[in-house]
C-alpha cells in the first residue's frame, strides 16, 4: 500500500513496508518513536517538488476544495498505477478514484500513519531539513491566507491616496515656482508677463532667451506662435526693465528648469493616477473622473471605508466645515462637497446643481460599492449610470424651457386673464377696484339704514383680518407685517376714502406674499413624496 | 418562487417559510413606523446603532451594492475594557471576575451581548463586548418592496429598535431564527 503525504515543499509517496501492523491502530505511534523504527515502517518512493510558490499555492488551494491539481494527477499516474493509495481526505480520494482509476483508502489507520510520518518527516525525506521546512511552510501559509482573503496588490488604495496628495502638493508648488519666475524675470523684462500668459511657455521662453537683448536673434517658433514671437521681439527692444548680470540669469534659468521638470513629473504622476484609478475603481472613474474619484477615496480613508458610507455622506464629503457651521447657526446646509468638481455637476445650471449632485452622489455610492466589494474589473455599471445622469440633466433643463414657453402662450387668452384676475395677482386690478369702491362710498347718505350697512361692512372686514391672521400664523415674518398693519390701522378712520385705498393695497400685498408660500408648501410636499419613494 | 442561480454571496439566504415570516414582520414594522427602507437608510441605522436586523434582497443586480451592510452589521462594538495585570494567576482571577461581573450586569435576555477576551502581547488583555446585528437575504426584491408598502422594488431595509413596541417579542424570535441560519 502507498501513502500520499502533502508537505509545503511538495507531494511525497511512501510505501508501507509492514502492513500487518496496521491492524493495531493504537500501537502505531510506537512504530514511529525513532527514526530507525520509522524507516522500517515506511519508505519514500517518490517526491514531486514544487517549482515555485505559485505552483505550491495552486496545488494547496485545489486541495482545500478537494480536487487534485494537474501536477498531482501526473505525479499519481506515474507512481500509483495498480496500487492501493491511502489519502488524508476522503473527498480527494473519491475524485482520484473516479478520474484516475486508483483505489483509495481513508480510515483511522491511515490517519495514524500520517501522524507518524509527520513526526519523523525530516528523517524520512532526505532533502527536507527543519531549516528549509520552516520558511517554506511560512511562505505557503502567507500566500494561502492572501489567496483566501482575495487580497491583491493591484487593489491597494493607499497608493491612490498618496498619489492624489502628492498631485495636489505638486500643483501648489508648481504655481509658486511659476509665479516666482515671472516676478524675478519681470525686473528685467516686465512686458513679457502680459505677452506670454501660460506659465510653462513663459518658463521655456525665459530659459531660451536669457538676456532680453538676445531675443532679436533667437528663434521662438518651437515655443510660441508667430504673432506672439513678433510681439515679444518688438517689446524686447523698448523694454523698460533693469539690467541683470549673467549670474542672475544663471539662477533664473535654473529655476525655469525646476518649473519644467516639475510640470513634466506632474504629467507622469497624473498618468499613473489615471491608470491606478481605472484598475482599482473603474466604475467610479467612469462616473466622476479620476481626480474627483481619487479625492473621494482619499477623504474617505480607503475604498472600503467609502463603500460603507450612505449616499448623503458622499454628497457632502469635503464640506464638513460648512456643514457644521450650518448646523450650529441653523442655516441651509451645503449641497455638495468634493463632487462639485465632477463634470456632470459642472454642466448643470446653477439651480439644478443641487439635484444633479444628489443624484450623482447616489449613483457614485453604488459604483463605489461595486468597485470595493465586487471582483470584476469592468466599468459597465459606471458608464450606464453616467448615461442615466446625463439624460436626467437634459430632462431638468428641458422642463424650464417648457414652462417658459407654456406661460407665454397663455397670456393673450382672455380666459387665462380672467383667472389671473380671480387669483388677484398683478397690478392691473387695483385701480379698477379702488375706483369702484370710491364711487360706492360717495353715493352713501347718513341714514339709519345706511348706518346698519356700515356696521355690516366693518364686521366683514374684521372676519377677513381674522382669516388673514390665521393664515399668517404659519410664518413669522407675515405675523410681524400683520402686527404693523394693526398698529397703523388703529388711528385711521373708516370714513376717509384715501385711507381705505391704502388698506386695500396692503391686502393685495398680503395676497401676493401668500402665493409663494403656498408654492413652497407644494414643492415641499413633492420633495417629501420623492424621498418616500 | 424559485430563483435560478442565486448568487452564492447572498448568505444567509432564508427559505420560503422563513421568508414569509420575515416579510410579514417587515410589513408590520412598516405599520408601526419601525422600518427604514433602502440601502442608504439601512446604512445610517447601522451607524447610529438603532437597527434590530437587516433584510436584503438576493436577486439584486449587481449584488455588491448592498454587500457593505454585512460588513457594517458585524462591526458593532458595544463595550471595550483594557486590563493590565502583572502575573498569570492574577490575570486569570481578574478575567474570571470581570467575566462574571459583566455577565451579571449586562448579559440578560433583552441585551444578549457576547463577550470576547483578547490576550495582548504585553501581558495584558482586553474585553470586547460585541453585539452583531443579524442580517438575512430574502429571494425577491419585488416581494420586499411590496412588504414595505412601496410600489418599486426595495433591495434592503432595516427594522429599527423601539423598547415600547408591541413587535418586540416577534422581533426577538425572528432574530433568533436568523442566527440559527448561520450555524
Amino acid at each position: 500500500m502507498l501513502i500520499l503525504f502533502e508537505t509545503p515543499g511538495g507531494f511525497a509517496i511512501f510505501k508501507v513496508l509492514n502492513e500487518g501492523k496496521l491492524s493495531n491502530v493504537e500501537d502505531l505511534g510506537n512504530e514511529f518513536s525513532t527514526a530507525k523504527l520509522a524507516r522500517k515502517m515506511v519508505k519514500l518512493v517518490a517526491f514531486d517538488k514544487f517549482d515555485n510558490t505559485a505552483e505550491a499555492l495552486e496545488a494547496v488551494a485545489k486541495l482545500l476544495e478537494g480536487t487534485p491539481s494537474k501536477g498531482l494527477r501526473k505525479f499519481l499516474k506515474a507512481n500509483c498505477v495498480g496500487e492501493t493509495l491511502a489519502v488524508a481526505d476522503s473527498k480527494l480520494g473519491n475524485i482520484i478514484k473516479e478520474k484516475l482509476k486508483i483505489v483509495c483508502v481513508h480510515n483511522n489507520a491511515v490517519m495514524e500513519l500520517l501522524r507518524g510520518i509527520r513526526s519523523q518527516l525530516t528523517e524520512l525525506i532526505s532533502g527536507l531539513g527543519d531549516q528549509d521546512l520552516g520558511p517554506m511552510s511560512l511562505g505557503l501559509s502567507h500566500s494561502l491566507a492572501r489567496y483566501k482573503l482575495k487580497f491583491s496588490s493591484d487593489k491597494v488604495d493607499t497608493m491612490i491616496i498618496q498619489a492624489i496628495g502628492l498631485l495636489d502638493d505638486l500643483d501648489k508648488e508648481l504655481n509658486t515656482y511659476a509665479m516666482r519666475v515671472r516676478e524675478w524675470f519681470g525686473w528685467h523684462f516686465p512686458e513679457l508677463a502680459k505677452i506670454v500668459q501660460d506659465n510653462i511657455l513663459y518658463a521655456k521662453a525665459v530659459k531660451l532667451m536669457g538676456n532680453r537683448i538676445n531675443a532679436a536673434k533667437l528663434d521662438f517658433s518651437e515655443i510660441l506662435a508667430d504673432e506672439i514671437e513678433a510681439e515679444l521681439k518688438e517689446a524686447a527692444v523698448i523694454s523698460m526693465g533693469t539690467e541683470v548680470s549673467d549670474l542672475d540669469l544663471l539662477h533664473i534659468r535654473e529655476l525655469c528648469d525646476q518649473v519644467l521638470s516639475l510640470a513634466e513629473y506632474r504629467a507622469q504622476l497624473y498618468d499613473y493616477l489615471k491608470s491606478r484609478m481605472n484598475t482599482i475603481a473603474p466604475n467610479l472613474t467612469a462616473l466622476v473622473g479620476e481626480l474627483v474619484g481619487a479625492r473621494l477615496i482619499s477623504h474617505g480613508g480607503s475604498l472600503l471605508n467609502l463603500a460603507k458610507q450612505p449616499g448623503s455622506t458622499v454628497q457632502i464629503l469635503g464640506a464638513e466645515k460648512a456643514l457644521f457651521r450650518a448646523l450650529k447657526t441653523k442655516h441651509a446646509t451645503p449641497k455638495y462637497g468634493l463632487i462639485f468638481h465632477a463634470s456632470v455637476v459642472g454642466q448643470a445650471a446653477p439651480k439644478n446643481k443641487g439635484k444633479i449632485s444628489r443624484s450623482l452622489a447616489a449613483k457614485s455610492v453604488l459604483a463605489i460599492r461595486c468597485d470595493a466589494l465586487g471582483d470584476s474589473q469592468d466599468n459597465t455599471m459606471g458608464v450606464e449610470n453616467r448615461l442615466k445622469l446625463e439624460a436626467r440633466l437634459r430632462t431638468l433643463e428641458g422642463k424650464d424651457l417648457g414652462r417658459l414657453s407654456g406661460s407665454a402662450k397663455g397670456k393673450p387668452k382672455i380666459e387665462v386673464y380672467d383667472k389671473d384676475k380671480k387669483k388677484g395677482s398683478g397690478g392691473l386690478i387695483t385701480p379698477a377696484k379702488t375706483y369702484n369702491t370710491a364711487a360706492d362710498s360717495l353715493l352713501q347718505t347718513p341714514t339709519v339704514d345706511s348706518e346698519n350697512g356700515v356696521k355690516e361692512k366693518k364686521d366683514k372686514k374684521k372676519k377677513k383680518k381674522a382669516d388673514d391672521e390665521e393664515e399668517a400664523k404659519t410664518e413669522e415674518p407675515s405675523k410681524k407685517k400683520s402686527n404693523k398693519k394693526k398698529t397703523e390701522a388703529e388711528p385711521e378712520t373708516a370714513e376717509e376714502p384715501a385711507k381705505k385705498e391704502k388698506k386695500k393695497k396692503r391686502k393685495h400685498e398680503e395676497e401676493e406674499t401668500e402665493m409663494p408660500a403656498k408654492k413652497k408648501e407644494k414643492s415641499e410636499k413633492k420633495k417629501k413624496k420623492k424621498t418616500e419613494v | 418562487m424559485t430563483v435560478e442561480g442565486v448568487n452564492p454571496k447572498a448568505y444567509p439566504l432564508a427559505d420560503s417559510q422563513l421568508s414569509i415570516t420575515i416579510l410579514d414582520l417587515v410589513q408590520q414594522a412598516t405599520n408601526y413606523k419601525q422600518l427604514k427602507k433602502g440601502a442608504n437608510e439601512a446604512t445610517k441605522t447601522l451607524n447610529r446603532g438603532i437597527s434590530e436586523f437587516i433584510v436584503m434582497a438576493a436577486d439584486t443586480e449587481p449584488l455588491e451594492i448592498l454587500l457593505h451592510l454585512p460588513l457594517l452589521a458585524e462591526d458593532k462594538v458595544f463595550e471595550f475594557l483594557l486590563i493590565v495585570s502583572l502575573s498569570y494567576e492574577s490575570q486569570l482571577v481578574v478575567s474570571l471576575a470581570l467575566a462574571s461581573f459583566t455577565g451579571f450586569t449586562w448579559v440578560s435576555s433583552s441585551y444578549d451581548k457576547k463577550i470576547r477576551l483578547y490576550w495582548l502581547l504585553d501581558s495584558s488583555f482586553e474585553i470586547v463586548i460585541v453585539d452583531n446585528v443579524p442580517y438575512v437575504f430574502v429571494p425577491s426584491k419585488q416581494a420586499l418592496g411590496r412588504a414595505c408598502d412601496v410600489t418599486r422594488p426595495v433591495i434592503a431595509c432595516s427594522v429599527t429598535s423601539n423598547e415600547a413596541s408591541q413587535l418586540k417579542s416577534q422581533i426577538q424570535h425572528l432574530k433568533d431564527a436568523i442566527e440559527k441560519l448561520l450555524i
